[in-house]
């Protein structure tokens, strides 16, 4: 019997046959007496098998039984993420470990940049100076000799990150010294102090990022310190790369290599007339710089002078003649033996006529009119017939009152 | 035994309704499933096994694993034939540790606790001649043809009790058995005429009449 006969014949017994089919099988069954048969015998034989079935029943008590362990499989697949997550060691492993690389990757690197910058939050000091050791509470145990540094660390963190504290703090107190020493040197420890917290501001953050010639943040703090303990005003009210360099660094020429800016032109000003030695410092370093070239020589002096008559006119806008004067003076000496020269004599003779200083003024002008320049001299002209003029009415005044 | 289709597309809306708010937490909706194919899976168990301690076990392992797999279940697939699917795979698990004892060999005596050096076929020759006679032809037709049923190869026995005992349509067997519709009949053509001839050599008509006793 072919596998299309056995189809027939099941499909005829379960009666899934459709009518056309179930009379074209029962068409071929009265031709083929041997399949009716067949298929009589399996019609009787499963109607006996159906009538003697008797339905079996599982146990009355498994259904509860069933019902608790389904609930208890529930309850369990409720429990929550971490339960599963710590029931499974090699999952809890995993957890675990990449823990534990978020931890050293976040928090090492942060412990290595911070605990030079002076993170002192395990570490106490038995030994402090004067005037902190008085504001702490009083330390009942009798200081070590030989400025011995007492940590936390020491007691519970492993020797080296106590080693670690203890070279840092040394470090850091011996920068602290140095510090002092020059301010008491130079008498100006409150300006030692301003230039200290300049340092520490955002002002000193950015000059530590700029490049040092001598190689180092650490350098020009202590050029901001030297400045203000010395009395550089502005160098310090202004607070410029500039003005350091150009008080500080022995070769000046070497660091212009980018072009001046507004705020190293605003460095020129530079030293304050009190401190004659700040002064001489700032114009040696200037005389260092000026070209031996002539024609050099003349160009850099005529943008010396614009650059004096730029800050001269802002000293006088808010009113501090005295600053703007000195700038002229400083300007003339740098640019003396070219014609710039003559130029700042004339606006130091016009200062000095409006200021009412007639005699300087003359003197100024005199220097002017010796200029080839004949728009100088002329303009000198004017200042000198001015200040006569001038001096005429106020000896005339007089006299007319009294 | 049979039903029609519309009923059984009925019952598996049904069945689909329960098993989703079974899902959702409901666990009333899980009970009402399992009264309703407690019986045709434990019978279904008890065919394939022979035992009803092993089909009771078999019932019970087979509705954990539903419990279990539920979250996973898609409208898609019918209640039905999975769970059908899932007591077949357990059957088959269960015949093929059972075959490594193969305690159940006709000529291998019965454990210890019961009666020792009695076999299989004294104990159904027993009960023939221990029966009386009302009824006896029956009793002894029903153990012919269990016995015809059990000697069945595996893959005709699924088919047949799943079609003759579970009342699932060719095509929803073959789904469960993972072959063909056209297979699936075959199976159970193959499965017939052994039973049949199984019965003819037991000296039983197909009507169910002992000719021995005639």
């Amino acid at each position: 019997m072919s596998e299309l006969e056995d189809n027939r014949l099941v499909d005829y017994l379960y009666g899934e046959m459709d009518p056309s089919e179930r009379q074209a099988f029962q068409e071929d069954m009265e031709a083929d007496q041997a399949l009716a048969k067949t298929v009589e015998e399996m019609q009787s034989m499963l109607g006996s098998l159906r009538a003697l079935e008797v339905e079996e029943a599982p146990s009355d008590h498994l259904d509860s039984l069933i019902l608790a362990q389904a609930k208890q499989t529930i309850e369990s697949q409720e429990e929550s993420w971490i339960q599963k997550l710590f029931g499974r060691p090699g999952l809890a492993l995993a957890f675990s470990g990449a823990f534990a690389l978020v931890i050293a990757v976040i928090v090492l690197p942060n412990m290595q940049t911070q605990a030079p910058v002076n993170d002192f939050s395990g570490v106490e000091v038995t030994q402090q100076p004067q005037q902190s050791a008085s504001k702490k509470a009083p330390n009942t145990s009798p200081p070590p000799k030989n400025d011995t540094i007492v940590t936390r660390a020491e007691e519970e963190a492993p020797p080296q990150v106590a080693r670690k504290a203890i070279k840092t703090e040394q470090v850091r107190r011996k920068s602290k010294q140095e510090t002092q020493m020059r301010s008491t040197f130079s008498g100006k420890r409150k300006r030692a102090k301003k230039s200290q917290s300049i340092a520490a501001g955002p002002l000193g953050a950015k000059m530590k990022n700029e490049p040092s010639p001598k190689g180092g943040s650490q350098d020009l703090e202590i050029a901001i310190s030297q400045l203000g303990a010395r009395g550089n005003k502005s160098a310090l009210e202004i607070g410029t790369v500039g003005a350091l360099d150009g008080a500080l660094s022995p070769n000046r020429s070497k660091m212009r290599s980018k072009p001046q800016g507004r705020i190293k032109e605003r460095a020129l000003p530079g030293p304050d007339p009190r401190t004659k030695r700040t002064r001489s410092l700032a114009l040696a370093d200037v005389s260092t710089s000026i070209p031996e070239d002539p024609a050099q020589r003349e160009a850099w002096a005529r943008k010396q002078a614009r650059n004096a008559q730029k800050i001269a006119r802002k000293f006088l806008k808010s009113g501090d003649v005295r600053a703007a004067r000195k700038t002229y003076l400083k300007t003339r000496t740098w640019v003396r033996g070219t014609v710039a020269f003559f130029e700042v004599s004339l606006w130091l003779a016009q200062l000095e006529y409006s200021q009412g200083r007639f005699a300087e003024a003359r003197q100024f002008a005199a220097e002017a009119g010796r200029s080839r320049d004949q728009s100088i001299q002329e303009k000198a002209r004017e200042v000198v017939a001015r200040v006569r003029e001038d001096q005429s009415q106020s000896d005339s005044v007089p006299a007319s009152t009294e | 035994m049979t039903k029609t289709s519309k009923e059984r597309d009925s019952r598996d809306q049904q069945d689909a309704v329960w098993m989703t708010e079974f899902q959702q937490g409901n666990s009333h909706s899980f009970e009402k499933l399992l009264r309703r194919h407690r019986s045709g899976v434990f019978s279904f168990c008890l065919k394939m096994l022979g035992d009803k301690t092993a089909a009771e076990d078999a019932l019970q392992e087979v509705f954990l694993r539903v419990v279990k797999s539920a979250p996973n279940w898609k409208k898609q697939a019918k209640i039905r034939t999975w769970i059908y699917t899932i007591a077949r795979n357990h059957c088959i698990d269960a015949l093929r540790k059972a075959t490594h004892r193969k305690t159940a060999s006709l000529d291998q005596t019965l454990g210890k606790e019961e009666t020792e050096g009695v076999t299989l076929s004294d104990r159904i020759a027993d009960q023939k001649e221990a029966l009386p006679d009302r009824g006896t032809a029956n009793v002894r037709l029903r153990a012919v043809l269990l016995e015809a049923i059990e000697s069945l190869s595996e893959e005709q026995r699924e088919v047949f009790v799943m079609r003759e005992y579970s009342g699932m349509p060719f095509k929803e067997i073959a789904s469960i058995v993972g072959v063909s519709e056209n297979t699936v009949k075959s199976r159970m053509r193959y499965a017939l005429e052994h039973m049949r001839n199984h019965l003819a050599k037991a000296g039983i008509t197909p009507e169910g009449k002992d000719r021995n006793r005639e």
